[in-house]
């Protein structure tokens, strides 16, 4: 079977879009061609493709015309309608067949080579981007201008028609080192632009990049960049650089992210990096990237200078000049509600110093610089001002987790700044109408409450979001903040409902527990978990005791009593359920305040068979009012004992 | 001998008005960058082909230092070319200008990175890169897909050579004071003072009163002349009230949210002016 070669010849692409092309042209490829290709290469200045097992031919095609008596006349003359389905097909019309009262014609299958042009173009054509661009009026659009396409069967050149672009055999090495190369036979592809300084294999160079920096040694991606630099690179060459060690003196990780970020190196630890040249002469190229990062280093330094010489106390003496939200006061009024915070979170001193100080680098000009080193920055200044380090570790952990997944806090005042920084977030924002909607969250709202409930979780931190929001606006308001006189109510449930995603537990269970309503985030988790793990045959009374009692007394609870009166509990069936309810209802109280979830599951099933004989015994809708809203009473104490351990009626049975 | 910075600007000149570009010279108020110069903002509009290629001095009032950082300046030089429509061997000619700056391409490490501009002033976007040289950032291509909010007809190419760091990696110096810009004279001999001075301006004494009362006179000024039909002069008070608002952010006059409204503020100035001057391009069009 002929081998057939597609590459579309562009300027350089972005890594983000050499993924995308690669996830795309196998479908692509499958819809066009009827075949996934074999090969794909990737990079910077070439999409290409190669595709071994295509068919020969395009598949033979029956296709249905009018009934027989409109093909032909009277005489058996083919009418017009007949020749023009016959011509349709590139047949006489005597060649069409007549079966089951219809004409048909069979459309031979062409060869390959012949639907190739419009079908390469579809290929094409059918790539999208997140962002894409035009280069030509009225021009097709691609990620970066489309500047050339080859395409080969074999060694047969096929003309791709793409408005304007050339193509044919013609294609171009490396950008500099070589020029045009033509490409004489499809399985002689690779060869050719291999020879013309062109790895047009991501993984290729992949393998190049990391062999080389493996034997170097040492090396470090923390930013990871090195995805980027394959698809920045058509030849990469691998060499190692080295800054003055007086620049050892700023933050490591400004280093860092001035190598990574702003570079794309390889830190290689001390004074030393590696990076990926896609050519040049070594030396030359060593010295012009050392002069860039010592730049690079040396403006940095500036700036850490100026802010060294201020002091982190300096900067945080700044805080009231900076805005932290319109309406919201400034950067000073929110270190002021975190301290508050921190109190109302049982935080020590060393935390309260930290959150004094959490913000100070706002007024960093170096946190201008590195936007994504805040609270690292603050740590550091934090440190060289002689700073106890639980101090500066709660400054430094103040954001975590950043990401849904990301490291959390390890330090026990990084765990409660991190609690406080969110709520105030939270706070703020809502106390301000901005709720997140949709896909629109310009706060990060929603990491934020994963974070809380991941805090909540791993740290068994007691976290109380409506007590929490409730001080954080208290001091909102005596800021005199632009915000509602009632604190948020929904935030709570804001952020317990990420619990449905945090936890490892069916969605019907978090709600359920969530139902609960009880105080802490990390109650509710234990609360699902423990709800979930229940096995059928304890977790079935509790159920049907719950749903039984609720949707009786649900529908009429506004006639129930407003206290139970145990004179009118005439049935003895009734007076059990009042009796078992006696010793559950403290009991499941006791038990969950001492967060024994257990045994208040265990004291909730001993409702379950005086219920069972309730129901069977006891006529709830009585004649007589007085007895029927105390039986009413009755239920609805029944589903708040209960309740307090979920909404059981959320579970499925 | 590496070229001297006016060399380094002769030679881009003879270079591209050789290519058949209308050379020009600066324009005459504050822009930020060459983009903001009518000759590439408004004439990247409308059906016109146009090529151009001018020095522009690139006023930023926040980037300045007081002439002590040898890396920040709130003025520095840009050498713009605009190419309309891009012709489809822009990039080599754009290698070809570096060739002609005597930089051996196969000598050094040449790349394009991925740069997405956005100039939400002007409304404007577009996609290209910044070019690399052995790491150095020396130059920014973009290929503008709308200006002040309306899609372009004709595509152009944006070639901005930043001329500091393209001199810092001609001249092999770690520091832009310490160019030569004409034989015996530095680029610090012409400027440091001048970058003290304007600092102090910038980030001291510039008056907050005065400044905010001005943004709201060159607004209004701007809207009284496209009422007029007269998009030239009234982009000039887009290009004042766009400079007017650096000012005040230097001063620190602008919080987080205010910005976000000055910001709102100028675009739609420039996306009336916009409107305006591609009428009256159609219209002249049809006219003749």
């Amino acid at each position: 079977m002929p081998t057939l070669l597609l590459e579309i010849g562009c300027e350089e692409l972005p890594a983000s879009a050499c993924r995308e092309a690669a996830r795309q042209l196998p479908g692509l490829c499958e819809k066009h061609l009827g075949a996934a290709p074999e090969q794909l290469l990737i990079g910077p200045r070439r999409l290409a493709l190669l595709a071994r097992d295509l068919p020969d031919r395009t598949a033979e095609e029956l296709r249905r015309g009018p009934a027989e008596s409109i093909a032909f006349d009277d005489d058996g003359r083919p009418t017009k309608a007949a020749q023009g389905v016959a011509r349709g097909a590139g047949l006489a019309a005597g060649d069409l067949d007549r079966r089951e009262g219809y004409v048909w014609a069979t459309v031979p299958g062409v060869r390959l080579a012949e639907t190739l042009p419009a079908r390469l173009a579809e290929v094409v054509r059918g790539l999208a981007f997140g962002k894409s661009m035009r280069w030509t009026a009225d021009g097709p659009r691609f990620s970066r201008p489309v500047r050339w396409v080859v395409a080969k069967l074999d060694d047969e050149t096929i003309s791709v028609e793409l408005d304007g672009v050339p193509s044919g055999a013609r294609s171009f090495g490396h950008r500099f080192t070589s020029g045009e190369v033509v490409i004489a036979h499809a399985d002689s592809y690779l060869e050719t632009v291999r020879a013309a300084g062109v790895e047009p294999d991501a993984d290729e160079r992949r393998t190049t990049i990391v062999d080389a920096l493996t034997r170097i040694g040492g090396w470090s991606d923390p930013g990871e960049v090195l995805e980027e630099v394959v698809y920045l690179v058509e030849s990469p060459v691998v060499l190692q650089g080295a800054f003055d060690e007086r620049f050892r003196a700023l933050p490591e990780r400004v280093i860092v992210t001035a190598m990574q970020s702003h570079q794309r190196y390889f830190p290689l630890g001390g004074a030393r990096f590696a990076f990926v040249s896609n050519g040049g002469d070594p030396d030359l190229v060593r010295v012009g990237n050392e002069r860039v990062l010592e730049g690079r280093l040396e403006d940095a330094s500036f700036t850490f200078e100026r802010d060294v010489a201020l002091g982190i106390d300096g900067l945080a003496g700044r805080l009231g000049s900076i805005t932290f939200a319109a309406g919201a006061g400034t950067m000073a009024d929110k270190a002021a509600r975190l301290e508050r915070l921190v109190d109302a979170l049982g935080g020590g001193d060393a935390t309260r110093e930290g959150a004094r100080l959490a913000k100070a680098d706002q007024a960093a000009e170096l946190v201008r610089e590195f936007p994504d080193l805040q609270g690292h920055i603050g740590a550091e200044y934090a440190r060289l001002a002689g700073y106890p380090e639980a101090v500066c570790r709660a400054v430094e952990e103040q954001y975590l987790p950043d990401t849904a997944g990301g490291p959390l806090p390890e330090s026990e005042g990084g765990r409660v700044l991190a609690v406080a920084e969110k709520i105030d977030n939270l706070t703020v924002a809502f106390s301000l109408g901005e709720r997140p909607t949709g896909t629109r969250d310009p706060y990060g709202l929603r990491r934020a409450a994963i974070g809380l409930c991941r805090l909540a979780i791993a740290s068994g931190f007691p976290i109380d979001v409506g007590a929490l929001v409730t001080t954080a606006h208290g001091v909102l308001l005596n800021q005199r903040a632009a915000v509602t006189s009632d604190a948020p109510a929904d935030v709570s449930d804001f952020v317990a409902e990420r619990l449905e995603g945090v936890l490892d537990v069916p969605v019907e269970f978090v709600r359920a527990a969530r139902g609960a309503g009880l105080p802490t985030l990390g109650q509710t988790a234990t609360l699902a978990e423990a709800l979930v793990a229940l096995p059928d045959d304890r977790i079935g009374p509790i159920h049907t005791a719950y749903t039984r009692a609720s949707r009786l007394a649900g529908k009429e609870s506004d006639q129930a009593a407003a206290d139970l009166n145990p004179a009118l509990l005439t049935e003895e069936a009734e007076r059990a359920v009042a009796a078992a309810l006696d010793r559950a209802a403290p009991e499941i109280d006791a038990a969950l305040a001492e967060g024994e979830i257990e045994r208040a599951l265990a004291a909730a099933a001993e409702l379950a068979a005086p219920l069972d004989r309730f129901f069977e015994d006891v006529l709830v809708m009585a004649e007589d009012t007085a007895i029927r809203a105390n039986r009413l009473r009755l239920l609805v104490d029944v589903r708040e004992t209960l309740g307090r351990l979920g909404d059981f009626a959320q579970i499925p049975r | 001998m590496a070229l001297s910075f006016q060399d380094m600007i002769s030679a881009l000149e003879r270079y591209w008005a050789g290519y058949g570009c209308v050379i020009m010279q600066p324009y005459h108020t504050e822009v930020g960058a060459g983009t903001f110069n009518p000759a590439t903002a408004l004439r990247s509009l409308g059906p016109r082909p146009w090529r151009a290629a001018y020095v522009e001095p690139s006023i930023r009032p926040t980037d300045g230092r007081y002439g002590e950082n040898p890396f920040r300046f709130q003025h520095y030089y840009q050498y713009q070319v605009i190419l309309k429509p891009a012709p489809s061997d822009v990039l080599d000619l754009y290698f070809e200008s570096l060739g002609a700056l005597g930089i051996d391409l196969t000598a050094h490490d040449v790349r394009l990175v991925e740069d997405d501009w956005e100039g939400p002033t002007l409304g404007a976007w577009g996609l290209g890169w910044e070019v690399w040289i052995d790491g150095m950032e020396v130059t920014q291509f973009t290929y503008f897909q709308q200006f002040g909010g309306l899609e372009l007809d004709l595509i152009p190419a944006e070639i901005t050579y930043g001329l500091e760091r393209l001199a810092m990696f001609l001249q092999g110096k770690r520091s832009a004071f310490e160019l030569e810009w004409a034989p015996g004279v530095t680029w610090g001999d012409v400027y440091r003072e001048s970058e003290r001075q304007w600092s102090a301006y910038n980030f001291e004494y510039a008056p907050i009163d005065v400044l905010s009362r001005r943004f709201d006179e060159h607004e209004a000024e701007c809207l009284m002349l496209v009422d007029r039909g007269l998009p030239l002069p009234a982009y000039d008070q887009v290009l004042k009230s766009s400079h007017t608002f650096n000012l005040l952010d230097a001063r620190g006059a602008i919080s987080v949210t205010e910005r976000a409204s000055y910001i709102g503020r100028v675009r739609t100035l420039a996306r009336r002016v916009a409107q305006l001057y591609v009428e009256r391009e159609l219209g002249a069009d049809t006219a003749a």
